[in-house]
């Protein structure tokens, strides 16, 4: 048996647990740089908000139905992700977590008579009372089934559904459209409802060689899975990436080479980061940078550059430099950018990097240098140490008009009872 | 043993090893630093040869440790299995323990604890003074006399809670203050229990 357990509205619940205030309010939070709405309470949903509006577009709202905006912040809703994680690992043998709000929890070696429903309802309420955070628990033979009996738990309102009952099943499948299916996309469900494949259940019923023909051994796998038979285990550990993109919209649009380099070197230093955190160095560095878009008035200019580093590197330093050269030939003067990114591929483990023979650079001190700053930062605060080139200036820094104080990871911000 | 100078006895490094501290002799003590890893192998090796030790009477064993650096012959360590007299092993090493550690005698369920600050003077005669920390655990249930963050109407409240027969109120602790009685109409919930009253005192 597997179960899958989902936070309610995660970000939004996560505001609540601290301010009482809005328990039945409006409320909703924006994504990065305020940018557009990425979780809605119920209420939220209620008055019309839809997912993915743009902010300003909900500018009204905030007087005519007091709705309570919030900028995200993943300070506070990684910690309480990691509580909730943390309390599921104490209760089920295996978990595997699929995303910031989302768990999988393998319930094997249990006895024939075991009440799923009785303990999925246990789990929810320890999670409230523990942390606050609402849940919605969907227990099935597979996790694809799982995944659809959460959706019901969901929108039934009860919070935990097993679906385990093959008449259940079908009546649940005949209702589930295929692109709500999981690990069938958008593409995939396009071109099955072009075949008159439009519910789960019509997915379930053509035969397995033609599943095979249209959509591999992975469409394969997902129609195993709705018929009941487990194909996909738990993934404990996320495999290490194969490139990592560090990207962000500016706080307002950036003509100045000097904020905008300011702003590629901290993103470059984050995928430097990142890269040692999984011990890996990467080989190319690709730098982007992107004019607004959607400002058809003004003039559009936008590039990327590829470098390929002469020795794969994790070095903040040295992928800084070479960063910095990049950028020098995507930046051209005149133009007002909204939005630029680092790329770093060509990523393998650190032990398998080939020194060139005309290699000047000192790696092992390099590296000493980074493991320094890295424990140094880990104890005192992310960027406490940085390369100069960084800066100080933030004129790129998001937006975040609405950010709420950091309740569980800065002392400053705990909350204040009279 | 010829030629050995015995200049450094090594003790495990992580003091985790089952078993008594071991002694041998290395010759150079510069040498000890760039072999470190050759090192570490050696404890490994000799936790191994001690277990085997206690099982005879009379073992010899060398230990060989490769010179990665050079391309000299092997350097070979012979092994000193009863420990050198170069003082009295520390009788405190059976009992080593770890340090008092307080986040976890403050914290008990680290999932379910959240830390708040105390503002107002309310509970001021039971110690909770402005700017004072509190540590508070959701995981527990109301008991009467507890003191509780609570959030009633959508304000937080720090409170003595009070169970009597068939009322809840909370009991301010100052005179000043009169207590708040709970009725079916307010919007009340018991947000966590206090813990620990953290106070700096210079």
């Amino acid at each position: 048996m597997f179960a899958l357990v989902d936070c309610n509205n995660f970000y939004v619940s996560c505001q609540r647990v601290f301010e009482p205030a809005y328990k039945d309010k409006p409320v909703v939070v924006l994504s990065n740089n305020d940018g557009c709405v990425i979780s809605r309470s119920e209420e939220a949903k209620k008055i019309g908000i839809k997912m993915g509006v743009p902010a300003f577009e909900i500018e009204s709202f905030r007087v005519s139905h007091n709705l309570k905006v919030y900028s995200s912040n993943y300070a506070l809703y990684g910690d309480m992700s990691h509580r909730v994680m943390s309390i599921l690992a104490k209760l089920a043998p295996e978990i595997e977590i699929y995303s910031i709000d989302e768990c999988f929890l393998q319930l094997t070696g249990f006895d024939a008579g075991f009440d799923f429903i009785k303990f999925g309802r246990e789990l929810r309420h320890k999670i409230l009372k523990y942390t606050g955070i609402p849940t919605c628990v969907g227990i099935a033979r597979t996790k694809t089934l799982a995944k659809a009996a959460n959706r019901i738990a969901k929108k039934e309102g009860h919070g935990v559904f097993m679906l385990d009952d093959e008449i259940d099943i079908q009546i649940c499948l005949d209702k589930l459209s295929v692109e709500d299916v999981w690990g069938i996309g958008q593409r995939y469900a396009s071109k099955l409802k072009s075949d008159n494949v439009v519910t789960a259940l019509d997915f379930t019923n053509m035969p397995q060689s033609w599943v095979q023909k249209r959509m591999t051994v992975v469409g394969v796998r997902t129609w195993f899975e709705l018929r009941g038979k487990s194909c996909i285990k738990l993934e404990h550990t996320s495999p290490d990436k194969k490139a990592i993109c560090t990207s962000r919209s500016f706080g307002r649009l950036l003509d100045d080479f000097g904020a905008i380099e300011e702003a590629v070197c901290n993103f470059t230093a984050r995928c430097a980061a990142k890269l040692r955190k999984q011990k890996s160095c990467a080989g190319f560095l690709i730098v982007f940078l992107y004019t607004d878009y959607f400002r058809k008035d003004l003039p559009q200019n936008s590039k990327s550059v590829t470098i390929k580093l002469p020795t794969h590197t994790n070095s903040s330093i040295e992928l800084i430099s070479y960063a910095c050269n990049a950028l020098k030939k995507a930046y051209s003067a005149g133009f007002l950018y909204k939005k630029a990114g680092v790329i770093v591929t060509d990523i393998i483990p650190q032990e398998q990097v080939l020194v060139g023979l005309f290699d000047e650079v000192d790696r092992e001190k390099h590296q000493k240098i980074m493991q320094t700053i890295d424990k140094l930062n880990h104890s005192f605060g992310r960027e406490k140490i940085k390369v100069g080139k960084q800066g100080f200036n933030k004129k790129w820094h998001l937006k975040s008009e609405y950010l709420s104080p950091c309740y569980t990871t800065k002392l400053s911000d705990v909350i204040e009872v009279s | 043993m010829a030629g050995l100078v015995p200049t450094k006895t090594l003790k495990n490094p992580k003091n985790k090893c089952r078993f008594s501290i071991a002694t041998y002799v290395i010759p150079k003590r510069q040498w000890i630093k760039k072999q470190n890893v050759c090192i570490q192998f050696a404890h490994l090796y000799l936790s191994f040869v001690q277990i085997f030790n206690s099982f005879n009477d009379k073992p010899e064993f060398m230990i060989q440790i490769y010179n990665l650096n050079t391309v000299e012959s092997p350097h070979l360590v012979p092994l000193v299995l009863s420990p050198i007299s170069a003082g009295f092993p520390s009788p405190a090493t059976d009992y080593l323990e770890e340090g008092i550690d307080l986040n976890k005698e403050v914290v008990k369920n680290p999932d379910s604890t959240f830390i708040a600050k105390v503002v107002g003077v309310s509970m001021i005669d039971a110690g909770f003074y402005p700017g004072d920390i509190i540590v508070v655990d959701k995981s527990l249930n109301a008991k009467n006399n507890d003191i509780a963050v609570c959030s009633i109407d959508g304000e937080f409240t720090l409170k003595r809670i009070k169970i009597e027969h068939d009322r809840v109120f909370l009991q301010p602790e100052n005179k000043r203050f009169s207590p708040i009685f709970i009725t079916p109409e307010n919007d009340f919930l018991v947000w966590g229990i206090v813990t620990y009253l953290i106070k700096k005192t210079r």
